[in-house]
């Protein structure tokens, strides 16, 4: 008890001690301060304020503009005083929303907020300003006053609409990533699991025509043929789009290889087919680049395959080079092969797309989708110069570094 | 304990829910020169079963050599897998994994369970049985099983 009376006391003096020198402080300042007029009051803010501020009399003629407004909109000082707003700069200031926001609706309502407008002006272009009045009344001058103060918010908005656009793009990119990922597990799983039946067709067509080839009549025999070929050819296939569908989602990362020796693991790989075929492959030196060594090797192969499968009468002859152009090093395949009408340039780089019959030619017609898709992935592109019966010449370019880093 | 010596029929448990797949190896098998016995369990749950001689499986067998399809319905291959090699009775049965499957963690996976081996089922039919014999050859003839029974 005694001590809850003590604290009390304690508190009232304390409280007591902070009151006077509150006062004491008040008062100091009051004595230390100038004493301003109302105008120079006015005129102190406007020259403070960063942004352009006009203060008009009630016929709208300037009485004073601050400093942020002469240099924002470019105007020399002496050029606008005592003149009305709507003359200013060759009638530039003369906009029918702020005559309309200055005539009818700052009388009613004595002020007006962030009211935004766009307006065409002659020396600066095309501005968006965002503009907030105020009626005064001057005591001394005994006058109404207008107070302008007049944002020229035009490249906030330009960063705004970028901001936005930018961020609509990612947007939009994501989306097409999500998409492609989808598209990608799709063909992935679809592949997948179409396999399991799929060998269940083949492997029981295959059993029954080791079994019965022969002991049922001729068109048994033919009919087994037929669905053994179909099922073979529908392995082929999805086997393709299996690998197609892996090149991106199961790719290695990028490392420094040399391509030289990519293309000898290629030659090596298809050295049955370049021995039947009688082919000659010659190249010139090929550079080192920062690329995913096992689908540069398989994209060395598809092509230099091609050039042996599409063959004229001639022993096929491939010769490949490199060279740099525009910071690209761009491959070439050249061959005496059987050349393509320029109507197929792009249509051979779609999946399943041939131009054969599969008698002539066989083949799923997924070789150059793959060799396409591989240059993609390393930022490049992939074309093709022929002329029938003249031979084919594929290009690829692709970046040294590819397009990603390590 | 070489059944080629005692002319008893060897023991296979094949645990595979694709009928076709089921055939096929019986197909393959029938080509085999070894006496063998083929039993065949559905899903993971009835191949437990059987390797316990539980429920219908009471009078079954101990196998010599297991064939285990990895997807498989109930309990799937990998945790049957799991079950046998922690089991002191049943770890020294050889278990093949025989799936579809190239994923490389299954593979890991297996092995890191103990699989005795890992086979990729051909996709073709003369390579199926080809590999069914070989596995047949390997693991019955030339390899030299544990004894059979718990010990």
């Amino acid at each position: 008890m005694k001590n809850r009376l003590k604290a009390k006391e304690r508190l009232r003096s304390e409280s007591g001690k902070m009151r006077q020198r509150v006062a004491e402080e008040t008062k100091r300042k009051r004595v230390g301060k100038t004493l301003i007029k109302p105008e120079e009051y006015i005129e102190s803010i406007m020259q403070t304020v960063r942004e352009p501020l006009l203060a008009l009399d009630s016929k709208r003629r300037v009485i004073s503009a601050n400093r942020s407004f002469y240099q924002t909109f470019k105007i020399t000082p002496g050029d606008i005083e005592g003149k009305v707003l709507y003359d200013l700069g060759n009638r530039q200031w003369d906009i029918p929303k702020l005559r309309k926001l200055l005539e009818e609706i700052l009388p009613k309502s004595t002020v007006f907020l962030d009211f935004e407008i766009e307006h065409d002006f002659e020396d600066l272009g095309r501005r968006v300003i965002v503009l907030n009045a105020r009626r005064i009344f001057h005591e001394t001058k005994r006058m109404q006053m207008i107070l302008l103060a007049i944002e020229d918010i035009t490249e906030r908005k330009r960063v705004e609409k970028e901001l936005k656009q930018a961020d609509e793009l990612k947007q939009a990119v994501e989306a097409l990533e999500l998409s492609n990922r989808d598209l990608e597990q799709f063909a992935y799983v679809a592949s997948h699991d179409l396999q399991e039946p799929l060998r269940m067709v083949s492997s029981f067509t295959q059993l029954l025509a080791k079994r019965y080839q022969g002991k049922l009549d001729k068109d048994a025999d033919e009919f087994i043929a037929y669905i053994v070929a179909g099922a073979k050819r529908m392995q082929a296939l999805i086997n393709d789009l299996l690998t197609y569908s892996r090149l991106d989602t199961r790719g290695e990362s990028f490392g420094p290889i040399d391509s030289e020796a990519a293309f000898n693991q290629a030659v090596a790989n298809l050295r049955v087919a370049i021995k039947e075929g009688e082919a000659v492959i010659t190249h010139d030196p090929l550079p080192p680049l920062i690329a995913d060594n096992s689908q540069i090797v398989q994209l060395f192969q598809n092509l230099l395959g091609n050039a042996i499968k599409f063959r004229g009468k001639e022993p096929p002859r491939v010769h490949v080079s490199a060279r740099q152009e525009n910071n690209e090093w761009v491959f070439s395949f050249r061959d005496n092969g059987i050349g393509i009408a320029p109507d197929y340039f792009d249509r051979v780089f779609v999946i399943f797309q041939r131009l054969h019959g599969r008698e002539e030619y066989p083949g799923t017609g997924t070789g150059l989708a793959i060799c396409k898709r591989i240059v993609e992935r390393h930022g490049g592109h992939i074309w093709v110069e022929s002329e029938p019966n003249k031979g084919s010449t594929f290009y690829f370019a692709i970046p040294p570094a590819g397009d990603k880093q390590l | 304990m070489n059944n080629r010596k005692t002319g008893k029929p060897v023991e296979i448990l094949l645990v595979e829910d694709n009928p076709g797949d089921v055939r096929l190896t019986q197909e393959a098998f029938k080509e085999g020169k070894v006496l063998n016995k083929l039993h065949v369990t559905r899903d993971g749950v009835e191949a437990m079963e059987f390797l316990r001689q539980k429920g219908n499986y009471a009078k079954s067998p101990r196998p010599d050599i297991i064939l285990l399809d990895l997807n498989l319905p109930k309990k799937d291959g990998r945790e049957v897998l799991a079950e046998i090699k922690t089991d002191k009775d049943l770890k020294r049965i050889p278990v093949v994994i025989l799936t579809v499957s190239q994923a490389e963690e299954d593979i890991l996976k297996s092995y890191n369970l103990s699989a005795n081996c890992y086979i990729i089922k051909p996709i073709d039919l003369e390579q199926f049985i080809r590999a069914v014999k070989l596995i047949e050859d390997f693991w019955l003839t030339i390899v030299t099983l544990p004894p059979n029974g718990k010990k």
